[in-house]
């Protein structure tokens, strides 16, 4: 049909017809109604949720204290998780057996014991040792077994100043967060098209070059959205650090001062509008960066310009 | 492998070294024999069409020489150089992997599949390799590829990414990127066929000989205007 066929005929009668009825979603409108006013009449006529006394307390300056923890414990553990989980991936998908075999029982260990235990353990470390060097390794038997009083330490630290509760909980959740971090990468890495990698050798780039340059962006689109999802339940995890414990953390400043005014429950809801709202922030983060590594696969907005006039010339 | 065809074209410079030399190649994949003997050469100036069943050996070929596989057995020369090792009387050295990549930059390869980048654009795609691996400036790489891109119509397309650009603009991005490459002057384009096909009906011929011929050529007179000398090998997949 051309276009100036459909430009003699007469212009049709928009259709008007009675649309099908949905008396089921209307069953189900007025029962969520229903609770919804029920939930709102209990916020509002419980006198337990103590509302002025919550509104008093969530933002006292040892909670907002507690804020920049929870973030900057959120932040630092997620980049050295992810920094850490690359490193591990790669030596999973490393032809070495060894090197595998490592990266394996790395993520088996810290993906079998769950976050709440991994993390009071690193807090007791200092029952352990009472301080740990850094030097040669087996200086102490290497010596003995030469018959000479060898001490190859460069610096020792005590135990109690290094693995003070944020150390140990910084660590615990790192270290955790390496694991599954690990697993994400692999799996990216491996769903980049093997002809990617191929051709970018055939042209003689080296193969630190090609991960850097073809295989990682590429991977990053299947990285991204996971990652982002473990960035949120990581500020959510650093309530754990409360049980290592660390002190000056949002859960614990709350559930400090819900103790010791015995107004117990406000402060657990005032904790719910705290993690709610910076979970929100980050969500909002994650939406800009998913976008952009999306380039290149129809979704991104990064070249929209030249990408509309490619389909409008499209062939 | 069931035919060569040996095309005659310019006869390229040199000293008659061939630009590639296989003795007896053997290729084996676990139990499966893939190569069993390959005995060949190409010299400067030459197109040489591999043609065979799908399954044939055409690809394994291919890629030996540009050492993506390790051969089993023989000896395979890429202008007068062992591929892949070194020889030291009677022994034989692996080669490291930076200079398997400097020698795998002297040829250039079109893959079946073309494995253009998805996160870059056609212009991104042609620069990358000129950038990173001969450390071109990037105002010149880029300068270059959009003089590429213009010479075939296509630098109204430099800056949509790759994915978006139709097969046989992609085929074309495809050849700039490895020809942006090209020093040595030998190229192996893999499943020209389906490349092939995928450009048209506007092809003279349907016939598939005829139309890699075509093909090669085409892209001979179109290197011949880069004033490059070159051997072409095209496997093709039937």
């Amino acid at each position: 049909m051309t276009d100036t066929k459909t430009a003699e005929r007469a212009q049709p009668e928009a259709i008007t017809a009675v649309p099908v009825r949905h008396p089921g979603r209307w069953v189900a409108i007025v029962v969520l109604a229903i609770v919804a006013a029920m939930f709102v009449h209990m916020l509002v006529t419980n006198d337990a949720f103590q509302w002025s006394f919550m509104l008093d307390n969530m933002f006292r300056p040892p909670v907002i204290e507690g804020v920049r923890t929870t973030l900057i414990v959120t932040v630092l553990a997620m980049i050295i998780g992810v920094a850490l989980g690359i490193v591990v991936a790669m030596m999973r998908l490393s032809p070495n057996p060894i090197l595998s075999g490592t990266a394996w029982l790395y993520t088996w260990f810290f993906r079998a014991v769950p976050r709440i235990v991994l993390l009071i353990l690193f807090g007791n470390l200092g029952i352990l040792y009472a301080s740990y060097g850094f030097g040669l390794p087996f200086d102490h038997q290497l010596g003995d077994l030469f018959g000479i009083d060898l001490n190859a330490r460069l610096f020792s630290l005590d135990a109690r100043t290094i693995l003070t509760g944020f150390m140990a909980g910084l660590l615990g959740l790192a270290l955790s967060e390496a694991a599954y971090m690990a697993e994400i990468v692999r799996a990216g890495m491996k769903a980049v098209d093997p002809g990617q990698q191929e051709a970018a050798h055939a042209l003689g780039m080296a193969r630190g070059t090609t991960l850097r340059r073809i295989v990682l962006p590429q991977a990053m689109r299947v990285i991204v959205p996971p990652t982002g999802n473990e960035t949120i339940a990581m500020l959510k995890d650093t309530s754990l650090l409360a049980f290592v414990p660390v002190t000056n953390e949002l859960f614990f400043q709350l559930q400090a001062i819900g103790a010791r005014t015995f107004q117990v429950f406000p402060m657990l809801v005032a904790a719910c509008l705290w993690y709610l709202a910076l979970t929100s922030v980050l969500m909002v983060g994650q939406f800009y960066v998913e976008r952009y590594f999306s380039k290149g696969f129809g979704t991104g907005q990064a070249r929209g310009k030249a990408q509309a006039e490619a389909i409008g010339h499209g062939h | 492998m069931d035919t060569e065809l040996d095309g005659r074209a310019a006869p390229g410079p040199g000293d008659g070294t061939p630009m590639v030399k296989a003795e007896a190649v053997h290729k084996r994949f676990g139990s499966l024999e893939v190569l069993k003997g390959i005995d060949m050469e190409v010299l400067p100036g030459q197109v040489v069409v591999l043609l065979g069943a799908s399954g044939s050996g055409k690809s394994t070929f291919l890629r030996c020489i540009n050492h993506l596989e390790k051969i089993n057995a023989g000896r395979l020369w890429v202008d007068g150089q062992l591929v892949g090792y070194r020889q030291a009387g009677d022994k034989l050295y692996e080669l490291r992997e930076r200079e398997i990549s400097s020698k795998r930059a002297e040829i250039g390869m079109v893959f079946q599949r073309f494995n253009l980048c998805p996160h870059m654009t056609s212009l991104e795609n042609i620069c990358e390799a000129p950038c990173q691996v001969r450390k071109v400036s990037k105002d010149a790489a880029r300068t270059r590829a959009r003089q590429l891109l213009d010479q075939v119509g296509l630098v109204d397309k430099a800056d949509v990414y790759a994915n978006i650009v139709t097969s046989f603009k992609v085929w074309w991005i495809t050849l700039f990127y490895v020809v942006s490459m090209i020093a040595l002057g030998l190229h192996l384009y893999h499943g020209a066929w389906s490349s092939v096909r995928s450009i048209g009906a506007s092809q003279p011929t349907r016939d598939p000989l005829h139309r890699t011929v075509a093909l090669a050529v085409a892209a001979i007179l179109w290197l011949g205007f880069t004033a490059v000398p070159i051997a072409v090998l095209a496997g093709l997949i039937g």
